[in-house]
């Protein structure tokens, strides 16, 4: 702040009517505070928090009555229409939100990222497969059951369990919900909630342990290279990865 | 301080609360909005007003804490759970479950020292699955009811209270109290 001669036009206190010279945060006049443009509104009051709220909620309760109440017959139905109702539940979301929370810009595409991501989400997976089988066989001594899109042929696993998942849930959990929350708490508490509630929504207590970390992995993705189709593909080749691990082992011990 | 108080000039020009050059004309200081130049009533309100803010701060911070307590209390539940089913019931599925959250639990309790926003939110994202799975899977809706309507309503209370903190102290900032 500098004392010397008044530069530029003069500033007029919204309060009093009182012209400054120079700058103010307050006016001299009357001791009021200069009122902002765009001033704070409270994250409460906010439209990114009611999205975040009622996606997670929406999303969780699908999740579990689906979980819950899903008959093994009529496994197929249930499934298809969960995955549907996932889909519209995103896009609608995402037209909430707007086209720029979504970061899809496909532009600045990197071939050495792309090589990277691809690099590390096959090992990944295939580390948290015999991970995962460790806990089961080792620890909880359950025997190994095939998860039950393999009996649909493996298109039907490519389709729903590596294309969907990973533009759907990238959509959101890197997407909007991760623009949101960046916008109300800043970015490390974006990275933080957005990777558990991502681990959470899958129902699956002890896959946090991997999930958590999986879900903080895409979102530095985005945050790092401001798109989320980074992630997309690092989540489609981790999901590829494990349907590809499980077909293996089906087809070894159907034989 | 004693050299500065000599210089009678400099010493009209600096806000005696801020420490900001300001405008010797002016009632109040723009940088911090202190009547420099005011009465003494004027600047017993000034007063007033940081006094209430710093009690407002208190009673935001004391809410925080609460639900951190929240946190570290539902973390210690999920061991203790965990271990007594663990080893009495040869239950590892559920001690391993337990643990897991048990760490996602005390790692909010640690982070909301410092986001107690987010960490109360995702503390409530993470704690409603488990009551609505228990809700659906058991049945199990009306158990220790009162019980859960208190852990969501500390964590909310602390949420909502992590972003009163950060607005406070702007504030206090903004009026030249650290």
């Amino acid at each position: 702040m500098t004392n010397g001669a008044p530069i530029g036009p003069l500033l007029t206190c919204q309060h009093c009517g009182a012209e400054h010279f120079n700058d103010f945060r307050f006016c001299g006049h009357c001791g009021q505070k200069k009122e902002i443009e765009d001033s704070q509104r409270s994250p409460l009051e906010s439209k990114e928090l009611r999205i975040i709220i009622w996606y997670v909620s929406s999303l969780l309760l699908i999740l579990v009555v689906y979980q819950t109440t899903s008959i093994l017959d009529q496994w197929q139905e249930d499934f298809e229409f969960v995955e549907i109702l996932l889909i519209a539940q995103t896009l609608l979301f995402a037209y909430l939100s707007g086209k720029k929370a979504l970061k899809l810009g496909f532009k600045p595409i990197d071939p050495g990222v792309i090589g990277l991501v691809l690099i590390c989400a096959v090992p990944a997976a295939v580390l948290v497969h015999y991970f995962a089988d460790f806990i089961n066989f080792n620890l909880l001594g359950i025997e190994w059951d095939f998860p039950q899109y393999t009996i649909y042929g493996f298109a039907y696993a490519f389709l729903f369990v590596a294309v969907v998942p990973a533009i759907f849930e990238e959509m959101a959990f890197r997407g909007f919900f991760f623009t949101h929350m960046k916008a109300m708490a800043g970015t490390q508490a974006a990275l933080v909630v957005t990777s558990i509630v991502f681990g959470i929504s899958h129902l699956s207590v002890i896959s946090l342990l991997w999930l958590i970390p999986l879900g903080y992995v895409f979102g530095w993705l985005r945050q790092r290279y401001g798109t989320i189709v980074y992630g997309m593909l690092a989540h489609f080749t981790y999901n590829l990865t494990i349907v590809v691990l499980e077909y293996m082992q089906y087809n070894l011990e159907s034989f | 301080m004693e050299n500065q108080d000599t210089t009678l000039d400099q010493a009209v020009h600096v806000c005696s609360n801020c420490q900001n050059t300001i405008d010797d004309t002016a009632t109040y200081c723009s940088h911090c909005s202190y009547p420099q130049n005011g009465t003494e009533e004027e600047k017993a309100k000034f007063q007033r007003r940081i006094d209430a803010k710093k009690r407002l701060l208190n009673v935001v911070e004391k809410e925080v804490k609460k639900s951190k307590n929240t946190l570290i209390a539902l973390g210690v539940l999920n061991i203790l759970a965990g271990l007594i089913l663990g080893y009495f019931a040869d239950d590892m599925a559920t001690l391993i479950a337990s643990s897991v959250l048990a760490m996602v639990y005390f790692g909010l309790a640690i982070w909301s020292d410092k986001e107690p926003f987010g960490a109360g939110l995702t503390g409530l994202i993470v704690y409603g699955t488990i009551v609505l799975l228990q809700a659906v899977l058991e049945g199990a809706i009306f158990r220790g009811i009162v019980w859960k309507i208190l852990i969501i309503s500390l964590l909310i209370r602390g949420l909502k209270s992590g972003l009163e903190v950060k607005k406070v102290k702007a504030e206090l900032k903004e009026l030249g109290i650290s």
